[in-house]
């Protein structure tokens, strides 16, 4: 069986993580190489995500024990392993938060800040991270998980599209979109 | 949900995140999770006869409830008496499924068709929709390739009717705005293996080319997301027409028929005459007499030498037009001399010149032979009466040529009219001709798709809209419309003296043949616009209402509120024909 080569992985790559998965589906210890290859990914998802380490490690465990429990509903669909862990890891980590257990937070470096700020044509100055800040906490989730995973965790399109299962176009345009209003609303602000 | 906003968080070390992995424990976690789920699975059966009992119990309870409210229900409405000032709530019950047809048991059934895996195909659906299907193309759940006979399961949606039957949700979010698809066609494709359902190959690809109602490139092609129960935009789809397309000038039909023959003969012959009119008219013209313009006399000048000629008129009559007149050399002639003038020179010819108004005196004396260049000059009283006959000349010249311009310009205006005439026939005879070959065309590429995929229905569709899916589902190709506006009010639905609760409301526009969907709450703040014609369908209980364009039009209206009667739909009704009759879509 041949694949397509993904934005990550060759069809050889993409090929042998499928034997992989299939072993696994059988018999659990054939998941190692699958654990060890996405452990450090899936866990900086969700430590972006969090503010707690600890959580965030419990977090992580419990993506992988859901993925192999659930491993038997897996079907390769065109797209890497990686985006269905991705999806279990959102998942699980909105569950945290609609359970109360942490609280949503979105962790950014300086240089990830000016970087947005290029996008949108913006100068980056001190002042304004506050303002950046307060107009970052009040997007609804799929947007904000749109800016996170481009600006911060500096995804593709590609990726962050098989993650969020929209097209590489859509993830774009709404990316753009909600870039737009940010803008707008920084400058509203700045008046 | 509260958010933090953190910059530049301490990193954790890759040591610090490898130290933590633990596989074992993931395993060993595993396990006893499966154990555990083990042991419910087999204790399940036991409770499995309780659980259904208690559901089938409750289930019968309801279906007595709600038979006795509408036999109820009924019969008051029959009587109209007994319940005047009293109104009944028809309540539905609340249904979650994603794909919802507008009746449980309405009826939008798959067309299936037979595929070799191995070799693959073309599927020619009655619509004369096609579906192609490249070599291997499918694979098991397992991921492994399919060998052998696949069923593929298909289904189009075209207007409203075939919407509702088949229950696709079509509605669209997006930017939180609620947005409403425009349909230009839809299909719903699976694929199954001995009742298994199988999936497209990764880097595999059907292409459809789908009949579509509706012409234009404004349509974007969407997936329907069943897990994440959304739209998903995928691009667009490519417009062909469905006639030209397929034509093929290289076919038999491309020879032209009898009358193409007889019309393209008349342009031609037209051409023809139209050529001869105008040169009949040049003849007619250059025909005309051409009036000469008098020459003007002019007066001797003293200083110049000149030649008077003694003739005798009555032997050289031809001379008699220079009677009376000296010739006055021209300063070109550079041989002149005095001498000339005292020669008595023995001939004496006056000839033509190419110079308008001067001529050569060409004098000889034995065999001496001089040409001089001379013209005409009056002096004194022979200077007036030539100018009398001038001026007398002059005016005759005028009235001709002004006759000769009047006589022409008659000749160019019957021309122009005639070539008016002969120009409004050919351009008759050339739009005859290219309807006939315009029809030719059609024909032919009906022929040609006829032959291929069958009859088409050249009144309903319009255009073949070809695209590509990689994985099995609904593919629609729509244009997302927001919510009708225009006049706003809070719209109440009633039967009778019964009042309708239902949880969906399809609200119909029947001029883009589109359909709103809306909750029983957005009713609070339902707009449409009265000029354009609507009809509503609600579902209470799998009793379908029917609110027509006549009754939506005849909607009372209040300063709070818009009332619109319905009346049930019967229970036959259950597909798309019979509903796109009573919707008059």
């Amino acid at each position: 069986m041949t694949f397509s080569p993904k934005y990550h992985a060759t069809a050889e790559q993409i090929s042998s993580e499928f034997m992989q998965i299939e072993a696994a589906k059988k018999d659990a210890n054939y998941f190692g190489p699958i654990y060890d290859k996405y452990y450090k990914q899936i866990f900086g998802y969700i430590y972006q995500r969090m503010e707690d380490k600890e959580v965030a490690f419990d977090v992580t465990s419990q993506v992988f024990l859901k993925a192999l429990t659930n491993l038997h509903k897996y079907e390769f669909k065109g797209v890497p392993f990686a985006s269905w862990l991705y999806r279990i890891a959102h998942s699980e980590v909105m569950q945290v938060f609609r359970d109360r257990k942490a609280k949503r937070t979105v962790n950014a470096d300086v240089a990830d800040i000016k970087h947005l700020c290029e996008e949108m044509q913006e100068n980056y100055y001190e002042d304004f991270l506050p303002a950046l800040g307060q107009i970052i906490k009040t997007l609804p989730e799929d947007e904000l998980q749109l800016i996170e995973m481009r600006f911060f965790e500096k995804r593709a399109f590609k990726e962050i599209a098989e993650i969020m299962m929209m097209t590489e176009t859509n993830a774009k345009v709404k990316l753009y979109r909600v870039l737009e209003r940010i803008k707008k609303t920084l400058t509203k602000k700045s008046k | 949900m509260e958010t933090n906003f953190k910059i530049d968080r301490e990193k954790i070390s890759d040591g610090e995140i490898e130290s933590r992995k633990d596989f074992d424990a993931l395993v060993k976690k595993f396990k006893e999770q499966s154990m555990r789920d083990a042991k419910a699975r087999k204790r399940w059966p036991k409770i499995r006869k309780l659980v259904y009992t208690t559901v089938i119990a409750g289930f019968l309870v309801v279906c007595t409830v709600s038979i006795n409210e509408l036999t109820k229900d009924k019969s008051h409405d029959s009587t109209t008496t007994s319940v005047a000032d009293k109104k009944i709530i028809l309540k539905d019950k609340e249904n979650k499924k994603f794909i919802r047809p507008v009746l449980a048991a309405s009826k939008a059934p798959y067309s299936k068709y037979a595929v070799n895996a191995k070799s693959g195909g073309t599927i020619k659906h009655t619509s004369t929709s096609k579906i192609i299907v490249p070599k291997s193309a499918f694979v098991k759940k397992d991921g492994k390739e399919v060998n052998g006979t696949v069923e593929i399961h298909y289904r189009e949606m075209h207007d409203v009717a075939d919407q509702l039957v088949s229950g696709i949700p079509m509605h669209y979010d997006t930017a939180g705005n609620k947005m409403h698809f425009e349909s230009a066609g839809m299909i719903d494709i699976k694929g199954f293996q001995g009742g298994e359902e199988v999936f497209i190959k990764p880097g595999k690809q059907l292409d459809i080319d789908m009949v579509s109602k509706k012409d234009g490139d404004r349509f974007n092609l969407y997936y329907l997301d069943t897990v994440g129960r959304k739209w998903t935009c995928i691009g667009k789809d490519k417009v062909v027409s469905l006639k030209e397309e397929h034509y093929t000038p290289a076919s038999q039909n491309d020879r032209p028929t009898n009358l193409e023959l007889v019309y393209d003969y008349n342009i031609k012959k037209l051409e023809e005459v139209k050529q001869q009119e105008i040169t009949s008219t040049d003849k007619k013209i250059t025909a005309l007499p051409t009036p000469v313009v008098p020459q003007k006399p002019l007066a001797a000048d003293k200083d110049r030498k000149q030649f008077k000629l003694n003739v005798n008129f009555n032997q050289y009559p031809e001379l008699k037009a220079f009677e009376g007149c000296v010739f006055e050399v021209d300063p070109s002639n550079t041989q002149y001399t005095k001498e000339f003038n005292t020669i008595a020179w023995s001939d004496a010819q006056i000839s033509d010149s190419d110079i308008k108004g001067k001529y050569y005196l060409n004098l000889s004396l034995g065999y001496r032979k001089e040409k001089l260049l001379v013209y005409p000059v009056f002096e004194g009283k022979k200077l007036e009466e030539v100018n009398i006959t001038f001026n007398k000349k002059l005016t005759e010249y005028q009235k001709a040529l002004t006759e000769r311009k009047a006589k022409e310009q008659k000749f160019k205006e019957d021309l122009a009219i005639e070539l008016k005439k002969i120009e409004a026939e050919q351009k008759a005879m050339a739009a005859k001709l290219d309807a006939e070959k315009k029809k030719r065309k059609v024909s032919a590429a009906e022929e040609m798709y006829a032959q291929e995929n069958g009859k088409i229905d050249e009144t309903d569709f319009k255009v073949r809209r070809l695209f590509k899916v990689s994985n099995f589902g609904v593919y629609n190709s729509d244009c997302a419309q927001k919510l009708a506006s225009g006049k706003a009010t809070s719209a109440e639905l009633v039967w009778g003296n019964h009042m309708l609760q239902p949880n969906s409301i399809y609200l119909v526009n029947n001029a883009n043949n589109m359909m709103y969907t809306y909750s029983y709450n957005e009713l609070y703040n339902f707009r449409y616009d009265p000029k354009q014609d609507y009809s509503m369908i609600v579902a209470v209980n799998e009793q379908l209402f029917m609110c027509d364009k006549d009754a939506f039009k005849n909607a009372k209206s209040d300063k709070e509120k818009t009332t619109f009667a319905f009346t049930p739909l019967s229970l036959e009704l259950f597909d798309a024909e019979e509903l796109r009759k009573k919707l008059g879509v």
